[in-house]
């Protein structure tokens, strides 16, 4: 990395840094350092919103996605617009009606306290847990390909965060969350002009989306009912609700971000802003990563993308084995280079288009060829190269200056979506565990102490889940599944709370109790795949609890009512 | 009171509507470039 690269990194990084704990700092009393004090507008939501969901890994993973399967994961977002319309029709009115401080808190008013706690707890322990791979996934990927110590990384992210979420709480994610966004978008937009202007003179953008469509990239609808294709036009409305619902509506890391808002209308908006940009910001993330893939049609290709596997097979007895495959790899990108010349001159030919197609299949199976001898030579490699194409790509083609705004696009999007998973766990613990267990009742200030201690807590806890994760060999999927064993639990407690008014406390929360039994059976049975285990979970709770509510508890219900 | 309540709750209508149209735009558009350019 050059000097300048280093000062616009590190310019960048202090800058937002600095200016959020300024800008916010002296934050006197709860409602200001948890909720910011409502003062947020409907922009500020959206943005915050958006930054919270798009961490790292979206734009080190996205674009590596689009480069080996084309734009079809875009149909993943297509449940988000109508999540954000369900949750601003009827989630927001009442979390404002009721001035609560953390989603949970809701529960307790139309449930009891035993339900809240368990909402509570049960967020605790999977975002907890997730905080420290928001910050573990980047920081792998980056100390992978720079050489960086990744513990010294792990914790650069998350000291960052911790100055200012700690200084300004909630307004400190907010106004930095707005500058991160900023960084975002002009990073996203410089890199994908300047890989339009890198491609040979004669392919327009035009014809490089023709390249990208010969080669299948441009599959981005899938109207299938394939229950193995796991990105469908199907599969994005029913699972993509769902999912967006119960991640925007349920967890405090988001419903914090609106609970900002100024009025319940400047809230509405912000989410109804996430629900018309959500799905054009992917796709451009995506279309980012096919224009790579047509750069790389016409420039040569690592093998493998990850730095550290293929360091690993060619320090072992495989070397020899791997050289040849290299040498076929290059030998197809050679002829791969002719044909897409012929196929974008002869307007788009099909029997160039075949020849392509031919070629792009033997360059795959080549391709997985080479991960099962990384795999022999070394079977702890990351094979699966997706998360280091990009990073790849920055690192060893774009100028100088812009290889330095582009790590700090990646540092920005892993702190902004670290920053309000701290923010969030404090608030919970405060709100939810601490301050509802008291016996006495404090000043405003000794809260306001307390959610920052919190705060650090949460941090270190996030640091040090980062720099033990690479001792387990899947940790972020174990972090995913225990998500998926919660998250449906949680959904559907909200979902009862929200829309079937005859379930009450004692029913919904055995029912909770009964639900998570099952889904952890079920799940250690390996009974379900673990994506599923979330629709299991909600439909189990909302069942177990009606059917609790009819025969079970129905005295309780006709004294109640 | 009431008047300025329907009139509110009709302009938060013409909002939902504008996103989820918007998105039907999008996927109709992505139907195009992916029957174009496929």
């Amino acid at each position: 990395m050059a000097n300048i690269d280093w000062i616009i990194l590190l310019g960048t990084l202090s800058f937002i840094v600095i200016y959020g704990s300024w800008k916010t700092r002296g934050s006197q009393n709860v409602d200001e350092f948890i909720k910011g004090g409502n003062k947020a507008k409907w922009w500020t939501v959206g943005l915050s919103v958006m930054a919270t969901q798009a961490s790292a890994i979206t734009f080190l993973s996205t674009p590596g996605q689009a480069f080996h399967s084309g734009m079809g994961f875009v149909q993943f977002y297509f449940g988000l617009p109508i999540a954000m319309v369900i949750i601003s029709l009827v989630f927001i009115p009442i979390y404002h009606k009721l001035k609560v401080y953390t989603a949970y808190e809701f529960l307790e008013s139309r449930f009891d306290l035993k339900t809240r706690t368990l909402a509570a707890i049960l967020f605790l322990v999977q975002r907890g847990l997730a905080a420290g791979i928001t910050i573990f996934a980047p920081a792998i990927i980056l100390s992978a390909v720079l050489g960086w110590d990744l513990v010294t990384l792990n914790i650069l992210i998350g000291v960052l965060v911790i100055i200012y979420t700690v200084s300004g709480g909630t307004k400190a994610v907010n106004v930095t969350q707005k500058q991160q966004m900023a960084i975002i978008f002009v990073g996203m937009f410089a890199a994908f002009f300047i890989i339009i202007s890198y491609l040979p003179q004669d392919i327009t953008f035009k014809k490089a989306l023709q390249i990208a469509g010969a080669s299948g990239k441009m599959e981005i609808l899938d109207f299938s009912f394939d229950l193995s294709n796991r990105y469908t036009i199907w599969t994005g409305f029913l699972g993509g609700t769902f999912l967006m619902l119960s991640y925007f509506g349920t967890d405090q890391s988001q419903v914090q971000r609106y609970l900002s808002g100024k009025s319940i209308r400047e809230s509405q908006l912000g989410l109804l802003f996430n629900g018309f940009l959500k799905v054009p910001m992917q796709f451009f993330i995506l279309l980012v990563g096919v224009m790579v893939f047509v750069f790389y049609q016409f420039n040569a290709s690592p093998l493998n993308f990850n730095p550290a596997a293929t360091t690993a097979v060619k320090n072992s007895a495989f070397a020899e084995e791997y050289k040849a495959l290299e040498q076929k790899h290059h030998t197809i990108e050679e002829k791969k280079r002719v044909a897409q010349f012929q196929f974008v001159a002869h307007n788009s030919d099909e029997k160039i288009r075949e020849t392509i197609k031919t070629l792009n299949r033997e360059e795959v199976e080549n391709r997985e060829k080479a991960k099962e001898i990384i795999l022999k030579a070394d079977d702890t490699q990351e094979t699966n190269d997706k998360d280091y194409v990009f990073i790849h790509f920055i690192l060893n083609n774009l100028p100088r200056g812009l290889i330095g705004l582009l790590l700090a696009v990646i540092l920005s999007a892993a702190m902004s979506s670290t920053a309000s998973e701290l923010n969030a766990l404090a608030s919970t613990t405060t709100m939810d565990l601490y301050k509802r267990n008291e016996r006495s009742a404090k000043e405003d200030k000794h809260y306001v102490k307390v959610t920052k201690w919190f705060t650090i807590g949460w941090g270190v806890l996030a640091i040090l889940v980062a720099s033990v994760a690479n001792l387990f060999d899947n940790l972020i999927q174990l972090v995913n599944i225990i998500g998926s064993i919660f998250y449906g639990n949680i959904l559907g407690i909200f979902l009862l709370a929200f829309f079937i008014k005859m379930v009450k406390a004692n029913a919904v929360f055995w029912a909770a109790i009964i639900t998570q039994i099952i889904i952890i059976i079920v799940y250690k049975l390996d009974i379900l795949p673990y994506l599923w285990l979330n629709l299991l979970g909600c439909i189990l709770v909302m069942g177990i609890a009606i059917t609790l509510q009819q025969f079970a508890f129905k005295s309780n219900l006709e004294v109640e009512s | 009171m009431k008047n300025q309540e329907q009139s509110v709750s009709k302009k938060w209508k013409k909002e939902y509507t504008a996103v989820l149209l918007a998105n039907i735009a999008y996927i109709l558009i992505f139907y195009f470039l992916m029957k174009t350019f496929s």
